[in-house]
């Protein structure tokens, strides 16, 4: 059977590429796809640790009380290794976080987006000495 | 005095010039699939230690061979986009791909958006932080790591490997399983932030794959980022080792021959997967056992100032009907950041998988246990 | 051989936090390896150290296997490796398999917070000494309490007394806890058993049960 040139890069950048190269866990094991959250709030603490690093969320509900939530994010290691510090996302700051609340239905949720209200940035900034933009490519 | 001096002086000399004359006196040696198309330059010599081993210190992060499936033409109905009729013609036998294939399939991976650089250009920390959680990758030219059997698949098991792998535990599932998780035993031993035992700790995974090689004589330490291990690797000492001490990383004796270090592992406690998922085209679910009787053999053979070329054989022949081996090059990094895993000290998984494994079989919402400090 | 891991203070002998363990969980009276006899606390961080041993057995890191942290990991009853290459010194510590690299060529500024904090090591004559920022103020520095936060500044120094021992020193200071630096030294030992070799002590899996123990499903009997 002939078979074309480059059928086998196509394959593997086929498999390659339409790879969800898996996070840490299927997401849908512990988080609800029916229980989409997206919450406004104020950064109390990042917590820089593995396996899972945790942004920890103050959210004023509708009756004035507050909740706080925690949003998971990945190893901080590689985030570290691209140039993201422990102050890139200080105390303080004002986020919409949007995610799926965990199944148990307490309030943890998965980070699919995080994001600063009324079009505000937060560039990382660098808080290492000789800390350049970020590498993309090795 | 001077006359020993001399003597001295002129052996260092003989030995620096021959060992020049031996760079000198070879030629380069061309990239070729026996190589991994990597070539060694003319005249090249190994670098030694200041007591005369070759040199092989130095950070080789295993992502380098992070996108290179562990088996050749291994079809998963899960990947979206994979045609099984195209998966299906694939060549078992084709171990490297050809030039212009890879120079395609590099084409292909530099224009993979790089999401997190993208947001933090645009300002967007948030995203960065959600995104930014995967070691960078470069496609290799081999088809996939395993060259034995020359299918390029893993072995299958035996039948006492099938009736071990059926009894093991994971929070990555087989397909159209059920997970249901009652204790901390109905997790593994990754999971678990014990291990990731062997052969697994010396695959890629999608971050933290600093791999640190520190070498003092008599000793080479291979050192790995994730959870924290360094394997200890006494070089040329033949003392005895008690086969009544069993360990998640074995025990290692390693000798040289010539330039290539040669690792020997033995002394396993049974019971972590010899795969995990997050090596592309592994077997799903991390159910793959390991029995006592494990046995690997590792070769590092440097072949320039940047490259090595690492080769790992697994045998256990109560879980396996044939040996496995995986080979694949490793770049050195020095600007790579070895930083701490620390595991179990924050380690969510159990509690919160077992707390909402209740919900999920109960209808209603469980109090989440209580976090730990 | 000290007990500091118990108490890095001089203590007298004493029931231990277990009493099922009986005279194996006891402590034995031992001279502290503190300078001066005394850790000079805050008086709001001695409260917090006396809370600390109150509570030890449900607030001791090394109770579920974490870390141990520098210098902690330094006076374990447990044996530790150091591999000494031209660039890096490596330390392996038989306790939960922590492991920590000291940089000698290339000096670097810790970047995350962490449990053995970030090592950075020179020559100065015979001696070695280590600075160690960047700790993340979770580990004690014994089992009797005694801690620090994460302004800890760890100054470790090693030379040899003879072939086969060696000199510890090191010099403690965080502004949040402690009225002033101070330090902690004692003699370490050559392991000289024929083929000694550092093995495994992977205890995460041995506090599974105290750690999961409320959580895990009882087996139906």
């Amino acid at each position: 059977m002939a078979r074309k040139p480059g059928f086998m890069a196509a394959a593997i950048g086929v498999l390659i590429s339409a790879l969800p190269l898996p996070a840490h866990h299927a997401f849908t094991a512990e988080f609800d796809v029916n229980r989409p959250v997206k919450l406004r709030g104020i950064v109390v603490k990042v917590d820089f640790v593995n396996p899972h690093s945790w942004i920890y969320v103050d959210v004023r509900n509708a009756d004035g009380t507050i909740s706080q939530w925690m949003v998971e994010g990945g190893s901080p290691n590689a985030l570290v290794r691209r140039g993201f510090t422990k102050n890139s996302l200080p105390k303080g700051t004002e986020v919409i976080f949007e995610g799926y609340q965990a199944k148990d239905g307490s309030n943890r949720a998965n980070g699919r987006d995080v994001t600063f209200p009324d079009g505000k940035k937060l560039f990382l900034g660098s808080s290492g000495p000789g800390e350049g933009p970020p590498d993309t490519k090795k | 005095m001077h006359a020993r001096n001399r003597a001295v002086t002129c052996v260092l000399s003989v030995a620096v010039f021959s060992s020049l004359a031996e760079g000198q006196a070879r030629p380069a040696i061309p990239p070729s699939e026996a190589n991994f198309f990597i070539s060694t330059p003319a005249g090249w010599v190994h670098p030694k230690t200041p007591w005369g081993e070759p040199d092989l210190q130095g950070i080789w992060p295993l992502n380098f061979a992070g996108v290179t499936p562990l088996q050749r033409c291994y079809a998963r109905q899960r990947f979206p986009g994979a045609d099984p009729e195209r998966v299906a013609a694939c060549d078992p036998h084709k171990e490297f791909l050809t030039e212009e294939e890879f120079k395609a399939l590099q084409a292909n991976a530099a224009k993979a958006p790089d999401r997190f650089a993208a947001a933090a250009q645009q300002g967007e920390a948030g995203r960065a932080f959600l995104a930014g959680i995967v070691d960078p990758m470069t496609p290799l030219r081999q088809t996939s790591l395993i060259f034995d059997p020359p299918d390029g698949k893993l072995p299958e098991m035996t039948p006492e490997g099938k009736r071990l792998a059926s009894l093991m535990k994971s929070t990555w599932a087989l397909p159209a399983e059920k997970l249901v998780f009652d204790t901390h035993l109905d997790f593994d031993l990754w999971d678990r932030c014990i291990t990731r035992g062997l052969p697994v700790s010396m695959f890629p995974f999608r971050y933290n794959n600093g791999v640190q090689i520190v070498q003092s004589p008599g000793q080479v330490v291979i050192f790995l980022e994730m959870i924290h291990d360094a394997r200890i690797v006494p070089v040329n000492d033949n003392a005895p080792i008690s086969p009544n001490i069993k360990q998640w990383m074995g025990i290692s004796r390693g000798h040289w021959e010539r330039n290539t270090l040669v690792v020997e592992t033995t002394n396993f406690r049974a019971g972590s997967s010899q795969t995990n998922t997050a090596v592309i085209a592994s077997p799903p679910g991390n159910r793959f056992p390991t029995s006592e009787q494990l046995k690997l053999t590792e070769k590092f053979t440097r072949i320039n100032d940047q490259f090595l070329i690492y080769e790992i054989k697994t045998e256990d022949p109560v879980v396996l009907t044939h040996s496995w081996t995986a080979r694949f090059p490793l770049k050195v990094d020095p600007d790579y950041k070895l930083l701490e895993y620390g595991c179990q000290e924050d380690n969510r998984v159990v509690g919160d998988w077992i707390s909402v494994s209740r919900a999920e079989r109960s209808g209603k919402a469980v109090t989440p246990p209580t976090p730990r400090q | 051989m000290t007990t500091a891991y118990w108490d890095i203070e001089d203590h007298s002998a004493q029931s231990g936090p277990v009493v099922q363990l009986g005279a194996i969980g006891a402590i034995p009276a031992g001279s502290g390896v503190t300078e001066g006899g005394s850790i000079p606390y805050k008086p709001d961080a001695l409260a917090r150290k006396k809370e600390n041993f109150a509570n030890r057995l449900k607030l001791d890191p090394e109770v579920k296997c974490y870390m141990p942290g520098v210098p902690r990991a330094t006076y374990m009853p447990y044996p530790f490796q150091i591999v000494q290459s031209p660039n890096d010194v490596l330390i392996s510590y038989a306790y939960d398999s922590a492991a920590r690299v000291i940089f000698v060529s290339k000096h670097h500024e810790a970047e995350l917070d962490t449990w053995m904090g970030t090592s950075n090591g020179k020559w100065e004559g015979d001696t070695f000494v280590v600075d160690v920022t960047g700790f993340n103020g979770r580990p004690w520095l014994d089992r009797a309490g005694n801690f620090a936060t994460d302004t800890l500044h760890v100054v470790e120094r090693y030379s040899l007394l003879d072939t086969n021992t060696l000199n510890y020193e090191a010099t403690i200071e965080d502004p949040a806890v402690f009225t002033r630096p101070w330090k902690i030294g004692f003699p370490l030992y050559r392991h000289r058993e024929k083929n000694a070799r550092l093995l495994e002590f992977k205890c995460v899996e041995f506090a599974e049960e105290l750690v999961y123990g409320d959580v895990d499903k009882k087996p139906d009997r």
